[in-house]
């Protein structure tokens, strides 16, 4: 049976089709959720469709932070062009642990940065969780930090992180969303360049993370998923901060999706099956 | 099905300010409290009614806020704010508040709320050595004394002390028999029944009649037992629900942690289990007595504060824990430092799963809440 799994994030919603544990992933897609998570979803789908028509997936699985918002009632096929489906929603703490393992399995440590939180787990060789940490109630040390300085560098994150790269990092003492650009026009007036504050924002990040997740990773190396992973010169930074080697592993913003997908697979399939 | 017992609670509850008022009509005083080791037994040896008046509601945190600094964490705040509100019948019922110097965000707090209400502050040692913080707390009960002589009229005899904490060691031990039967692999109350009751009987203005209804709700409770009914679904993660104390209305973590299939077994914290801890010995000389006994209170604030590490093994044990959520709110410096300990506590020394989240009052992280307790409790 093919299974759908759609991650609902703050900033971006993957879909994934998975065909089981040999064949995997058959498509992907990633889309804006632009707080739109329904339209996101949508759209996401649509495009699996598209990527592989021939493929009708059996079972729908829901997570992330708008797997509430789609509803657990059998989705209409006005709504998401998969006919009567059956759909089951999964924490995506479990599901991105699930993910990693079934994805990397010698990786026991992930660091996620999304657009609303970044989550340090331990996971054992099952993918079972051992130990986590979330950022506390506000976005520094998330994704959103990174979003509001790309608007205020008129860049998208592509371009702030190699901005990143060709500077060297002021340094910043504030990682609140709001003051930190307070922090930075009193930098840009004593005449620092816009490459060095950039290095400077990067290096600051990755110190916060290091502070909130070194309790958790012990041993290395660490795993990131989540949006910032795509960002080169971040993920320099954060290995220099965490002293530790970070993998960026295959599929990473797909593994919060994969792990729902080998979840729904689990609980739907009765346990002889399993075997094979 | 609620037992009779507790719907009787809530039913009386709901009349308690007027009967607050026809007590105070009649004559008595009434003496509010803040933290847990402020003495109550004072206040019943004068013959007053002792309330506690910890804040536990979000609505009166933004009234708080135009004097108090934001940072501060939302106990104080809620407290300060229905002060400023005049919106709990509790505090303006009080004759006297007597509140100690727990943490600096409290007795900063208490030198304004004292602008508005007449208050004893007892200055609480930091540490809990007995030769030499215990005589320093013994006499500032023998001035809280002195000082409730003087306002009301009483002799306040060491004989009147003795009554006086046989009627709260009776409370006490009705409080920890309820609280023991969580002990059960079906608990005949959920955590957030638990907290209600306590929460609820500690209002009433008689301690004879608090008492009364502990042992009912203990008695229905044994009955729900033997006849195997209970809230709580077989299976569910037994939690310890430790840090700070909290309230009807402070209570979202609990409810959230119920609500996801888990239950509370035991609330380590002031509002909970702690209170059980104060048992007194009747013969005792009342007054040093109480102020050992309140000294040891194990509460982040002091420090060291080995009690609290001792006190989470012996309840692992004994309520046969799955897990622990050490609770704190935010700006509570105390308790949100000793979290580093704790960790390391129960998952080296104990071996359990152990989740600390850090919260305010208000509902706005209802979702962050619930993806981090449906990851822990799915482990």
């Amino acid at each position: 049976m093919f299974i759908a799994a759609l991650d609902v994030g703050s900033v971006a919603t993957k879909a994934i089709l998975w065909a089981g544990r040999e064949a995997g992933m058959v498509a992907s897609s990633l889309v804006p959720s632009a707080w739109r998570p329904r339209a996101a979803a949508r759209e996401a789908l649509k495009r699996l469709r598209a990527a592989r028509p021939d493929i009708r997936p059996g079972l729908l699985a829901l997570t992330g932070y708008g797997r509430r918002l789609l509803g657990d009632e059998p989705t209409a096929e006005d709504d998401f062009g998969l006919g009567q489906i059956r759909s089951l929603s999964f924490n995506e703490i479990s599901a991105l642990a699930r993910g990693l393992n079934l994805a990397a399995p010698e990786l026991r440590l992930i660091l996620d940065v999304g657009g609303q939180d970044s989550k340090a787990l331990a996971i054992d060789e099952n993918g079972r969780l051992l130990d986590f940490m979330l950022n506390d109630k506000c976005a520094a040390g998330a994704g959103a930090f990174i979003d509001g300085l790309c608007q205020s560098f008129d860049l998208d994150h592509q371009g702030f992180d190699a901005l990143a790269g060709r500077g060297r990092p002021v340094p910043l003492s504030s990682m609140c969303a709001v003051f930190a650009q307070t922090e930075l026009v009193a930098q840009i007036a004593k005449g620092v360049s816009r490459a060095d504050l950039a290095a400077g924002i990067m290096a600051s990040l990755a110190a916060r993370l290091k502070a909130q997740c070194g309790r958790i990773f012990t041993q290395s190396p660490v795993a990131l998923t989540g949006g910032l992973s795509r960002l080169p010169v971040f993920v320099d930074y954060l290995a220099k901060s965490l002293g530790v080697p970070v993998i960026v592993p295959p599929q990473a913003p797909y593994l919060a999706a994969l792990g729902a997908a080998l979840m729904a697979w689990e609980q739907d399939s009765p346990p002889i099956d399993r075997q094979f | 099905m609620v037992p009779e017992s507790l719907d009787s609670l809530r039913k009386v509850f709901e009349r308690n300010p007027l009967r607050i008022d026809e007590a105070r009509e009649a004559g008595q005083k009434v003496v509010g409290h803040y933290c847990l080791y402020s003495p109550m037994e004072m206040a019943v040896a004068a013959g007053a009614i002792p309330v506690s008046l910890c804040g536990t509601r979000h609505d009166s945190v933004s009234r708080a806020e135009e004097v108090l600094p934001r940072t501060l964490c939302p106990l104080i705040k809620s407290s300060f704010g229905f002060a400023l509100l005049n919106s709990c019948h509790y505090l303006a019922s009080s004759d006297l508040v007597v509140a100690d110097t727990t943490c600096d965000g409290k007795k900063k707090m208490y030198e304004l709320l004292g602008r508005m209400k007449e208050m004893h502050i007892l200055q609480l040692p930091q540490n809990q050595d007995p030769e030499t913080a215990g005589p320093y707390w013994e006499d500032q009960f023998e001035r809280l004394r002195g000082k409730m002589r003087q306002k009301f009229q009483v002799p306040m005899t060491d004989e009147d002390l003795r009554r006086a904490i046989k009627l709260l060691n009776e409370e006490r031990r009705a409080l920890k028999n309820l609280y023991d039967l969580s002990k059960n692999p079906r608990p005949p109350y959920t955590g957030l029944e638990l907290l209600e009751i306590g929460f609820k009987t500690s209002f009433l203005p008689s301690k004879k009649e608090a008492v009364e209804y502990l042992e009912a709700l203990y008695q229905d409770g044994l009955e729900m037992i033997e006849e195997g009914r209970s809230p709580v679904a077989g299976g569910a993660m037994r939690l310890i629900l430790t840090g700070v104390p909290l309230g009807m209305g402070s209570h979202k973590v609990l409810k959230l942690a119920e609500d996801l299939g888990a239950v509370v077994v035991v609330s380590d914290n002031c509002t909970g289990y702690k209170k059980t801890a104060l048992f007194m010995d009747e013969e005792a000389p009342p007054l040093a007595e109480m102020a050992a006994r309140y000294l040891k209170l194990p509460c982040a604030v002091m420090s060291p504060n080995p009690g609290r590490y001792e006190r989470l093994r012996e309840l692992a044990g004994e309520f046969k824990a799955d897990g622990v959520i050490d609770l704190v709110w935010q700006g509570c410096q105390p308790f949100a430092t000793e979290a580093y300990s704790v960790r390391d506590f129960v998952q080296k020394e104990l071996g359990l799963p152990y989740l600390m989240l850090e919260t305010d009052y208000s509902e706005s992280d209802l979702a962050p809440l619930t993806l981090r307790l449906e990851a822990f409790l799915s482990r």
